[in-house]
C-alpha cells in the first residue's frame, strides 16, 4: 500500500467522539430494537395477563422489571456475537474443512466438536447437580443414574452428541436424506419410550433421557453447528435441494435421547442400581417426611404474639395426623440454613430445617401485599454472586469451544483466521451477551413466568397465588370453560416464548440468508412459534383433562409425524427438525415447567411438565412439515404445467 | 511473473432459470463442452393479485443465476442450448441474455472459454432473441428489494431476480468500527424492453430512494440479445394465459412493441411525460468486475479501496465444472469464486488493473480474470459531479 493511499485512507476514517459516538450509539439503537422485536410479546403477555386478567399483583416488581431490561440488553449482544463471531468462524472452518482434509480427519475433529459442545453446556453441570433431589425409594434407576452413575450419563450424553455430529456431517459427504436417519431413530426412541413408560423402574428415567436431548442443543451449539454445516455444504454437493447444511441439530438432540436411554436400560438388566440385587452402593437412611407447600420460602413472620404460637396438643396431633390445624393456610412455612438452588423450574432446599409457624390468616394477605409494594426488589437475589455465576456459565460455554476451533483452523487445516478482530470482538460479545442474558433470566423472565406459570390454573380452580398465602376462588365458575381459556393463554406462553429463543431466531436467519430470502425468517418463526403454542396447549388439556391419557395423545401425533416426514420434501424435513431441536431452550423450559408444574400441583395425579414438552416439540414438526405441504403443492403446479406444455 | 492476455469479442451470457431446471443446463452445457460456469442462488418475485394470498405460506420462487464468459463466435450456440435445453421459450422458464463486454483481461491460467471446445450444434431452432433488451441493476438495503422489485413488476417488468452481495465502501474505512454497519446488500436485476426503460428505472429509483445517500446504487446496461421469461404474477391459473403471455404474443406478431404506446389512446395525463429526475445521474461509466478465487478477494478489495474506488460489491459464485474433484459419496466438490464489481469511469480502469496486477503477482493468485462493461446511466446519490479518482 502506498504512502498516498495510506493517507487518503486515514483522512476518511477521522470521525471525532461525537461522531463515533453517533454511529456507536445508532448501531446499539437499531440491534436492540430488534431484540425488543422478538421478546416484546411474551413480556407483554405475562404483564398484563398476570395483573389485568389474573387480576394479580407482580410480586418483586422492580427485579422483574430490571431483569427484563438486562434480557434485552444480553439478548442483544449475543445475537450481534453470533453474526459478527461465531457463526462465521464455524462457516469459515466448515468451508475449509472438505478442501483440506482427508475423512478421517473430519470425523475426529466433528466427534471431538460435539463431545465438547456437551460439556460446555450449562445446563449439562445442573444435571450433574440434580440428583440429591431424587428420592431412592421412588426412583431408584432415576436416583442411581444421577448419583452412583453421573459419569457415565455425562459421558452417554456426549458421546450421543459426538456422534450425532459426526454422522451429520458425513452425511453431507455421502448424500445421505435425513428422512433415512430420522424415521429408523424415531421409531426405535417412541418404541423405547413406550416400554419405560409401562415400567414403573424405567418410567421416571424417560423425562431425564428426553430432558438430555434438549439440553444438548443450547444457544450457542446450535449457532455453531449450523454454521459449520452451512460453510460445508457452500462446498460440497450438486446443490438440488435448498436446505443443505442442516439436520446436524436434529440429530444432536435425537442421538442423546437413545444413549440415556440405552444407558438405562443397560443397568436395568444388570440390576445393578439402588436398591436392585447387584447394587453396590450404600442405601440410604430412609429420609424424613417433607411437608410439600407450595409457598414461597422468602415470607418471614416477625416475632410471633402468644396467640399465634403452636400449643403442645397441636404438635402432637402434627406428628401423628401430619396436619395442622386451619389447613394449608394455618401456618407459615420458611427454612433456616442448607442450600437452595433452581432445578427444572423447581427451587429446592437441600439439608434445610424446616419451620412452620402459625399465621394469622385474617390480615395476612394485606399484610403481605404492603409488604411486597413496599420492597419491589427480592432480598433474596444476590446479584454479585448472580453476575458471577452466569459470566461464569457463559465463559464455559463459549471460550472452550472457540479456543478449539482457532487450534484447529490453526495446526490442523493451517489457514489463517480472516476478520481476526471482527471475530475477536464478536466472541466477546457473545460471552458478555450471554452472561448478561442468563442473569436477565434469573432475575426476571424465569420468576414471572413461575408466578405466572403457577397462576395459571386459577382459571379453572381454586388455588394459592405464587407468593401470596390466601387462596383465590377460580375465576370461571363453569370449569370446562376456565379449563379452556387455561389452554388458550398456554398456547400464547408457548407462542411467545418461543419467539424469543435466541437459537430459534439464529436457525431463522441461518434458513433466511442460504436461501436468499426464499424461505423467510419470519414464515419459519411463526410457523413453530403456533406448533409450540398448539403442543402446549394439547399439553395443559392432558393435564387438566386427567382422563386424557398422556400415551395415547403422544402416540397418534409421533406417527403422523413419522408419516408426514416420510411424505415431505427434504428441504422441509429440514427445518421442521432443526427448529424442533432448538425450541426448547432457556426461556421456554422455565416457563412451561413452571406452569406444568403450577397446574400438576392443584390436579392430584399429575406431577411433573414432561408430557408438556414433549407435545411441544412434536407441535412445531407438523406445522412446519403442513406448511411445507402447502407450499410445494403451489409450486408443483407450476412444475406440473411446465411438463404438459413441453411439446409445443 | 505472471502473465496477462487481453481479449474482445467476449460476451458475458446470464441465464436465470428456476431451481428445477438448472442442474439438466448445467450437465448437457457441461457435456457439450463448456469449461466451466459461475453459479449464484437467487430468488425470484411473485406479486400476490389477490388480498387473502398473503395469508398463504408461499414462497417467492427459487432460482439460480448462471454466468459463462464466452466468445461471441459461440455465444449464439449456447444460448440456443440453453433456451432449448430449459425451455425457455414458455411461461415462467426464466430468462436469458448476453452482455457484450468491452473489455476483458484474464491471466493466462483462468479457464477462459476457448472457442472450438464447444460443440454444440444448433438444429436450426428458430429461436427469436430480442434485440432491445436493457439490464437494470439496483444495489439496495437489505430487506428493501422486494419493495424495488413490487414497484419494478408494477410499472411493467417481468420477475425481477434479487440474490444477496456484500457492499463494500465506507464500512471498511471505519476501522474496528466497521462492525455496527451490516454488509449485507440485495442485488436486484430486472431485464425490461427499451420501451419499458424509462417507467422501470424511474420506478425502481423512486422506490430504492437511490437519489439520497447510503441507498444504493442502480445502473442500466445495454444488453446484445436476450429472451425473458420470468413469472411475476402468482397463480395465474385463472386465465389460461397471464397478461404478461398476451402482451408478448401480441409484441412477437407486430414485430415491435410501439403498440403499447397507450398514451396515443388513453388520454391520462400523468402517464404521457415521465419527468426523469435527473439529480445524480452519472453517464458513460463502466462495470468494471474482478474475478479471482473466494479466499483472494479481501486481498484484491484492499488493494482497490486503497487504490480509491469509491465503493464495490461482492458475490461469491459456485464454480460448475466438468472436471471437479469429488467426494467418497460421488458429490461435486464446488469451488468458489468471488467477484467484485465496481462502477467507475473508463480512464481509471487502466490504472487500476495494473495495480491489482501487481498485488495477485504479489500474493501468487491463481485463476484471475477482469472484464467490464458499459453501463451508460447510473443513478446515485452524489457530493461531487464525478466520481472520485486518484487526483
Amino acid at each position: 500500500m502506498s504512502k498516498a493511499s495510506q493517507d487518503q485512507l486515514s483522512a476518511l476514517v477521522e470521525l471525532g467522539v461525537g461522531g463515533i459516538a453517533s454511529i456507536l450509539w445508532r448501531y446499539f439503537r437499531e440491534r436492540a430494537w430488534e431484540q425488543l422485536k422478538s421478546v416484546w410479546f411474551i413480556i407483554a403477555y405475562l404483564l398484563l395477563f398476570q395483573v389485568l386478567f389474573l387480576d394479580l399483583p407482580i410480586i418483586y416488581g422492580a427485579t422483574i422489571a430490571a431483569g427484563i431490561i438486562i434480557v434485552v440488553v444480553g439478548l442483544t449482544f449475543f445475537m450481534e456475537g453470533l453474526r459478527l463471531g461465531l457463526m462465521p468462524f464455524g462457516e469459515t472452518i466448515g468451508a475449509i474443512l472438505p478442501r483440506n482434509s482427508r475423512l478421517p480427519l473430519i470425523i475426529t475433529f466433528a466427534f471431538i466438536l460435539g463431545v465438547g459442545a456437551t460439556f460446555a453446556e450449562p445446563a449439562i453441570s445442573v444435571l450433574k447437580k440434580a440428583g440429591s433431589g431424587v428420592q431412592p425409594d421412588k426412583a431408584p434407576l432415576l436416583y442411581s443414574l444421577l448419583n452412583d452413575f453421573s459419569g457415565q450419563l455425562v459421558a452417554c450424553v456426549g458421546v450421543g452428541v459426538g456422534i450425532a455430529v459426526t454422522l451429520g456431517i458425513l452425511r453431507f459427504f455421502y448424500g445421505w436424506s435425513l428422512k433415512i436417519l430420522i424415521i429408523p431413530i424415531v421409531l426405535l426412541l417412541s418404541g423405547v419410550t413406550l416400554f419405560s413408560y409401562f415400567d414403573p423402574i424405567l418410567n421416571p428415567v424417560i423425562g431425564l433421557a428426553w430432558d438430555c436431548g434438549a439440553v444438548t442443543t443450547g444457544p450457542v451449539t446450535v449457532p455453531l453447528v449450523l454454521a459449520l454445516g452451512i460453510g460445508v455444504c457452500r462446498i460440497i454437493g450438486d446443490d438440488d435441494n435448498g436446505a443443505s447444511g442442516f439436520g446436524i441439530v436434529t440429530l444432536a438432540s435425537l442421538f442423546p435421547i437413545l444413549a440415556v436411554l440405552g444407558l438405562a436400560l443397560y443397568h436395568f438388566f444388570a440390576q445393578d442400581f439402588y436398591g436392585a440385587a447387584n447394587y453396590t452402593g450404600k442405601l440410604l437412611e430412609p429420609p424424613s417426611p417433607v411437608v410439600k407447600t407450595e409457598k414461597s420460602d422468602s415470607e418471614k413472620t416477625e416475632g410471633a404474639e402468644p396467640a399465634l404460637r403452636f400449643t403442645e396438643e397441636e404438635f402432637h396431633h402434627y406428628l401423628q395426623a401430619g396436619e395442622l390445624p386451619g389447613g394449608e393456610d394455618g401456618y407459615t412455612t420458611s427454612y433456616r440454613s442448607g442450600e437452595v438452588y433452581l432445578e427444572d423450574g423447581r427451587i429446592i432446599h437441600r439439608l434445610s430445617e424446616v419451620i412452620l409457624e402459625k399465621q394469622d390468616t385474617k390480615n395476612k394477605l394485606e399484610a403481605i401485599i404492603i409488604n411486597q409494594t413496599k420492597h419491589p426488589w427480592n432480598p433474596d437475589i444476590k446479584v454479585f454472586q448472580e453476575i458471577l455465576s452466569s459470566l461464569g456459565m457463559a465463559m464455559q460455554a463459549i471460550l472452550p469451544l472457540c479456543a478449539f476451533l482457532f487450534l484447529t483452523l490453526l495446526v490442523v487445516l493451517k489457514e489463517r483466521l480472516r476478520h481476526a478482530d471482527e471475530i475477536g470482538i464478536g466472541v466477546v460479545f457473545a460471552v458478555f451477551g450471554m452472561a448478561l442474558f442468563g442473569l436477565g433470566l434469573t432475575l426476571g423472565l424465569t420468576p414471572l413466568g413461575l408466578q405466572l406459570g403457577s397462576n395459571i390454573p386459577v382459571t379453572f380452580t381454586s388455588i394459592i397465588p405464587w407468593g401470596l398465602s390466601n387462596p383465590v376462588e377460580p375465576l370461571f365458575p363453569n370449569p370446562l370453560l376456565g379449563k379452556f381459556i387455561a389452554m388458550i393463554f398456554a398456547f400464547f406462553l408457548g407462542y411467545g416464548a418461543t419467539l424469543a429463543e435466541p437459537a430459534l431466531n439464529a436457525l431463522g436467519e441461518t434458513v433466511e440468508k442460504t436461501t436468499v430470502g426464499v424461505f423467510r425468517k419470519s414464515l419459519l418463526m411463526q410457523t413453530v412459534a403456533i406448533g409450540v403454542g398448539l403442543g402446549i396447549a394439547t399439553g395443559v388439556a392432558q393435564m387438566a383433562f386427567p382422563s386424557l391419557n398422556l400415551t395415547f395423545l403422544l402416540i397418534p401425533p409421533y406417527l403422523f409425524l413419522v408419516f408426514l416426514t416420510f411424505i415431505s420434501s427434504e428441504e422441509f424435513v429440514n427445518f421442521a427438525w432443526d427448529s424442533a431441536g432448538v425450541t426448547t431452550g432457556p426461556i421456554t423450559v422455565p416457563l412451561v415447567l413452571s406452569m406444568g408444574l403450577g397446574i400438576g400441583a392443584n390436579i392430584p395425579g399429575v406431577i411433573d411438565g414432561f408430557g408438556i414438552l414433549a407435545l411441544a416439540s412434536v407441535g412445531p414438526i407438523i406445522t412446519v412439515l403442513t406448511v411445507g405441504l402447502i407450499v410445494n403443492r403451489t409450486r408443483n403446479d407450476k412444475e406440473l404445467s411446465l411438463v404438459e406444455n413441453e411439446d409445443f | 511473473m505472471k502473465t496477462f492476455s487481453s481479449h474482445s469479442d467476449y460476451s458475458l451470457v446470464t441465464a436465470i432459470l428456476p431451481r428445477q431446471s438448472t442442474h439438466r443446463v448445467l450437465e448437457e452445457v457441461l457435456a457439450s463442452g463448456a469449461s466451466h460456469a459461475l453459479t449464484i442462488n437467487a430468488r425470484g418475485t411473485l406479486m400476490k393479485e389477490r388480498w387473502y394470498q398473503s395469508f398463504l405460506p408461499t414462497l417467492s420462487p427459487e432460482q439460480e443465476i448462471i454466468r459463462f464468459l464466452v466468445h461471441n463466435s459461440e455465444a449464439d450456440h449456447l444460448m440456443e442450448q440453453i433456451v432449448m435445453v430449459g425451455k425457455l421459450r414458455l411461461y415462467g422458464a426464466g430468462s436469458i441474455y448476453a452482455t457484450p463486454c468491452c473489455e476483458l483481461t484474464c491471466a493466462d491460467d483462468y479457464p477462459l472459454w476457448r472457442t472450438g471446445n464447444y460443440t454444440f450444434e444448433s438444429v436450426s431452432f428458430d429461436i427469436r432473441f430480442k434485440k432491445d433488451l436493457v439490464a437494470l441493476v439496483q444495489i439496495a438495503q437489505k430487506g428493501e428489494a422486494d419493495v424495488i422489485a413490487r414497484a419494478a413488476i408494477k410499472a411493467g417488468a417481468q420477475g425481477p431476480t434479487i440474490s444477496y452481495i456484500r457492499g463494500i465502501g465506507l464500512r471498511d474505512r471505519l476501522g474496528i468500527l466497521r462492525i455496527t454497519k451490516k454488509p449485507e446488500k440485495e442485488l436486484i436485476v430486472v431485464v425490461v424492453d427499451k420501451y419499458d426503460l424509462e417507467a422501470v428505472f424511474e420506478a425502481m429509483a423512486r422506490a430504492g430512494q437511490v437519489g439520497l445517500p447510503g441507498r444504493g446504487f442502480l445502473y442500466q446496461v445495454p444488453l446484445s440479445k436476450g429472451l425473458t421469461n420470468l413469472a411475476s404474477v402468482f397463480n395465474p391459473e385463472k386465465h389460461s394465459a397471464s397478461v404478461q403471455q398476451i402482451i408478448r404474443a401480441i409484441d412477437e406478431m407486430q414485430g415491435d412493441t410501439h403498440w403499447r404506446a397507450n398514451q396515443l389512446l388513453i388520454h391520462d395525463p400523468k402517464a404521457v411525460e415521465f419527468k426523469r429526475d435527473t439529480r445524480g445521474i452519472i453517464k458513460d461509466s463502466v462495470v468494471f468486475n474482478v474475478l479471482c478465487h473466494r479466499k483472494d478477494t479481501e486481498i484484491l478489495l484492499d488493494n482497490a479501496l486503497s487504490f480509491g474506488v469509491p465503493g464495490a460489491s461482492v458475490s461469491n459464485w459456485r464454480c460448475a465444472e466438468s472436471q471437479a474433484k469429488q467426494t467418497k459419496g460421488g458429490l461435486r466438490l464446488n469451488r468458489e469464486f468471488g467477484n467484485i464489481s465496481m462502477i467507475l469511469s473508463e480512464e481509471v480502469i487502466a490504472p487500476l488493473q495494473k495495480s491489482l496486477k501487481a498485488a495477485i503477482c504479489k500474493h501468487e493468485m491463481k485463476e484471475t480474470c477482469f472484464f467490464s462493461y458499459d453501463a451508460p446511466i447510473a443513478k446515485t446519490f452524489q457530493l461531487s459531479t464525478s466520481i472520485s479518482t486518484r487526483s
